[in-house]
């Protein structure tokens, strides 16, 4: 099933090195998740040094 | 020399019009199947009244000129600019016959905030409105965040003929990701339906577990995740985000505000494999760069006031607003009075300046964009290094945007010029609403808010705003989502064209 759903991901977007075409999604969601928590690190820091 | 329009061009705008209000006809196909599911039998005789108006208006513009007529530059500025406020004034029936609104003008407004994913709104009763009008509202804000013309390319409705990527450049997509149009425009609908079927789970989820029952549960859910990807802002309860008191509901918003804020072709870079491109992209590392220091602010701003005491409050009232007006998003989970009297004058002046900033070109987000912001940062970098520098020296930089490009004139123009242009709208906003009577803080938040397409609201946007305001608005919201080009280019044309048929009747 993972290598029809990755064959139709290269057909039409071209060539994908990820075993799996969700891999971008859940790299994106990972990437936000770090950057909300280094914002919200931030603020708290900013408002406890202020 | 101004170049007017001849009566062939006016027959291509309005066949390619034409065909864009049929499709905002068929569009309503969905309220109805909704309204016909509910047994709301009004609002479907609403939907039905406004499909006819939508495709009878269409068929006659689209009859004025063959099919197939390929479009120009011009023609496609012009076509896109007719086509939101064509959009706005169709999609405005059924929302004008629904009993939610005052009158016509109030409706125009919910749909031209709607489509261009401002969250701006003037319906009355909410809490009590049809399911079918919700769908509506919430599926403009699909519509528009898509683009009305990424969206009828995408179905490829009449939309065949050479003038598709005029179109699509015209809208502010002005980057291709794919070789073929066409194919562009339903990648971006391909990465919004994952996006949307996640966030309609994850949402759904948080609703049952915040008591809801499992209609509404997946209802809300779907909504708040179309308004929070498309960074629209409307939601089904006249509280908005502040109806749920769930910090899970907000964590998955602001996860979702975030994927919409960002470029599509970072999405495609990133979704076909190229991980780096993420962090070497200078929109990136602005946009990055600009929502840590609005935060910053925030955070000293609210200790400062000392209304909000906890961390917890500190990050559901600060943080999420932030991202909320960075995002082009607005929501929010305060009631408007409160940004002016419990935010305290830093951090209402962060979050303006973080929604006068807004988020990534070819994205959902408004505003001057991250992109712009790192370039005209970077001229001024090179400016100081050029004054520094010998005058025989040559000192030149490039930017990553992609692929790496190099800093010329032509660019850091364009970016300046657009940095003003949505810079002069903020503040003519301001002006118009405090010369209304209102304070000229709230004026000028209002004002960055409808031309930025965030939303956010002091609670000047009310049905009983004067109506010289809500007119102001609605043309905010319409330029500020076109980026003025295409709207400059129709005030250009029509003035041309008025000089030339005046100079016809003197000779």
């Amino acid at each position: 099933m993972a290598s029809e759903g990755r064959a139709r991901v290269e057909m039409r977007y071209g060539s994908n090195p990820y075993r799996y075409w969700w891999t971008g999604l859940l790299l994106e969601l990972v990437t936000f998740a770090i950057f909300v928590g280094a914002v919200i690190g931030l603020t708290l820091l900013a408002a406890w040094l202020s | 020399m101004w170049v007017g329009l001849h009566r062939r061009d006016l027959e291509v705008i309005a066949y390619y019009t034409g065909v864009l209000v049929v499709g905002i006809g068929l569009a309503m196909g969905i309220p109805l199947i909704t309204a016909l599911a509910a047994r709301e039998w009004d609002p479907a005789l609403d939907y039905l009244a406004g499909m006819g108006v939508a495709c009878a208006i269409g068929v006659f513009m689209a009859g004025a000129a063959p099919r197939g007529g390929t479009l120009n530059r011009a023609q496609a500025l012009i076509v896109t600019a007719l086509a939101w406020v064509s959009a706005a004034l169709v999609a405005a029936v059924p929302l004008a016959l629904s009993g939610h609104y005052a009158g016509y003008l109030d409706a125009l407004f919910d749909a031209m905030s709607g489509l261009t994913t401002s969250g701006l709104t003037l319906v009355q009763d909410l809490d009590h409105m049809a399911v079918s009008h919700n769908m509506w509202r919430h599926l403009m804000h699909l519509i528009g965040g898509q683009g009305i013309v990424v969206t009828a390319l995408s179905i490829a409705i009449g939309m065949r003929g050479g003038g598709a990527i005029s179109l699509y450049t015209a809208e502010g997509r002005d980057e291709k990701i794919l070789p073929n149009v066409l194919h562009t425009a339903r990648f971006i609908w391909f990465v919004s339906a994952v996006y949307v079927a996640v966030g309609t789970v994850a949402l759904t989820i948080a609703n049952l577990f915040g008591g809801l029952g499992v209609g509404r549960a997946i209802l809300h859910g779907f909504w708040a995740t179309i308004a929070c990807y498309d960074t629209g802002g409307f939601g089904p309860q006249s509280l908005n985000a502040l109806y749920y008191h769930s910090w899970v509901f907000e964590a998955v918003t602001v996860m979702l505000m975030l994927a919409g804020t960002v470029n599509f072709n970072l999405h495609a870079d990133i979704w076909r494999g190229d991980r780096t491109e993420l962090v070497r992209n200078i929109e990136a590392r602005a946009l990055a760069f600009n929502i840590a220091m609005m935060s910053i602010a925030v955070g000293i701003g609210l200790a400062s006031v000392r209304v909000f005491g906890s961390a917890g409050e500190l990050i559901r009232k600060g943080v999420y607003h932030v991202l909320s007006a960075n995002s082009g998003t607005g929501h929010q989970t305060l009631y408007p009075a409160q940004w002016t009297q419990d935010f305290g004058g830093m951090a209402v002046a962060a979050i303006m300046l973080a929604m006068a900033f807004g988020g990534m070109v070819s994205s959902t987000a408004g505003g001057i964009k991250a992109l712009r912001l790192g370039l005209v940062a970077k001229g001024v970098v090179l400016r100081i290094r050029q004054s520094l520098a010998p005058q025989s020296a040559v000192i030149a930089d490039k930017f990553h945007h992609l692929v790496d490009q190099p800093l010329t004139a032509d660019v850091l123009a364009n970016s300046l010029m657009l940095f003003t242009l949505y810079m002069v709208t903020y503040i003519t906003g301001g002006m118009v609403g405090a010369a209304y009577g209102y304070p000229i803080g709230d004026a000028l938040f209002e004002s960055i808010s409808a031309t930025a397409n965030v939303g956010l609201s002091t609670g000047i946007t009310t049905p009983g705003m004067p109506v010289g305001l809500k007119l102001m608005y609605i043309l905010q919201m319409w330029a500020g989502r076109l980026e003025f080009i295409a709207l400059l280019a129709l005030i250009a044309s029509a003035i041309a064209g008025l000089r030339s048929a005046r100079r016809r009747r003197r000779r």
